[in-house]
């Protein structure tokens, strides 16, 4: 294989195993085409679950150092898709689990009614107001792991299983945290809306 | 299907496009049924499914890439430094490895030889010292061979 064909990748379906096996001997510009690959669902995930760029960044490095240092020890017999999706959702649930007894007792309730101030429906308002930051605002209202949940399913689109394989859990506990989660978030939209009116 | 049932698939399975087959069909025709049950799926839909998925794409910096590309370069560094002094120590050993090993038997066979034999040639010698200064003791001042040897003889001369 022409180093061309081995570095001409950009999508996490393109890496090839010979592409692994140069970035594990310590080849960094094929290091660099598997950062190119996942950085986007790697920073992603990790903002969404930690909630700012500085921790989304650490998280970032940490998952991608961690995937340097024991690439040579993976075997293929999971996915590297897999496999780094489950370091990210481990590290972004560990650092804003250490995140939130740091900042125990910060709520964005208040930020949330702001955005969510002047009009009767919560889908209106978030088109009104700044959807991104109110969207941000309720799912910091989660725990870390219906945090992951959520945002495995819905902003990156896996499927249950890869959820579930992603975070080394059963189906049917991704289920659960995900109706909890949902749950948490109607009530949280309809407390908001009540106390306006 | 019961409104209870269709709800928790409603917030799990239906809205997410995981729920195939006859469930799906069983589904369908509740909620072609209940109006209650038709409007919760649109209020998940419009409140914690849709403004999640319209979330933009976030990147990061391109200086995340450079800082951790520093760091993959220090810990190779590390590494390979760490990989020579092995290599030396290695090294050092191959290449002695025959006179090691001699020396090693050696040291053995001496510590082996001297908890045999260490022992008894010190206290044979102790005993030899001994019997010569007692004797030397007995020619040179008249005295008798042993404090023990003077008792039984004053015993024996008291009675004969």
């Amino acid at each position: 294989m022409t180093l061309t064909t081995l570095y001409n990748t950009k999508t996490m379906d393109d890496l090839t195993p010979e592409l692994l096996v140069a970035a594990s001997k310590g080849d960094t510009a094929a290091f660099e085409h598997i950062y190119t690959a996942y950085s986007s669902f790697v920073y992603n995930v990790a903002y969404r679950v930690v909630g700012n760029r500085e921790d989304a960044e650490e998280v970032t490095q940490e998952v991608f150092l961690i995937v340097h240092r024991k690439l040579k020890d993976f075997m293929f017999r999971s996915s590297l898709k897999t496999w780094v999706y489950r370091i990210t959702a481990n590290m972004a649930i560990n650092h804003s689990k250490r995140q939130s007894r740091q900042h125990k007792g910060r709520v964005n309730y208040e930020e949330i009614s702001e955005i969510l101030s002047s009009s009767e429906n919560v889908r209106e308002q978030m088109e009104v107001k700044d959807q991104q930051a109110a969207v941000e605002g309720m799912l910091n209202q989660l725990r870390p792991e219906e945090k992951a949940c959520m945002v495995l399913r819905n902003v990156q689109g896996l499927s249950y299983e890869e959820i579930a394989q992603s975070l080394g859990l059963n189906i049917n506990t991704v289920r659960t945290r995900l109706k909890r989660a949902r749950e948490k978030l109607l009530k949280l939209g309809q407390e908001v809306v009540t106390d306006e009116v | 299907m019961r409104c209870e049932l269709a709800k928790e698939l409603i917030l799990t399975d239906y809205s997410d496009g995981q729920l195939k087959g006859v469930k799906l069909t069983q589904m369908e025709a509740h909620l072609v049924k209940c109006a209650s049950c038709r409007a919760f799926a649109a209020q998940v839909k419009a409140n914690v499914i849709q403004p999640f998925e319209q979330l933009a794409v976030q990147r990061p910096d391109p200086f995340v890439w450079q800082r951790i590309k520093n760091r993959i370069e220090e810990e190779n560094t590390t590494s390979s430094l760490a990989i020579s002094t092995t290599d030396i120590i290695r090294n050092f050993f191959y290449t002695f490895k025959p006179a090691i090993a001699s020396l090693c038997v050696a040291f053995i066979l001496g510590v082996c030889v001297f908890s045999f034999y260490g022992p008894q040639m010190t206290l044979g010698k102790s005993k030899d010292q001994k019997s010569k200064d007692s004797y030397l003791a007995y020619v040179i001042g008249g005295e008798t061979q042993s404090s023990s040897d003077s008792v039984s003889g004053e015993i024996e001369r008291y009675f004969l």
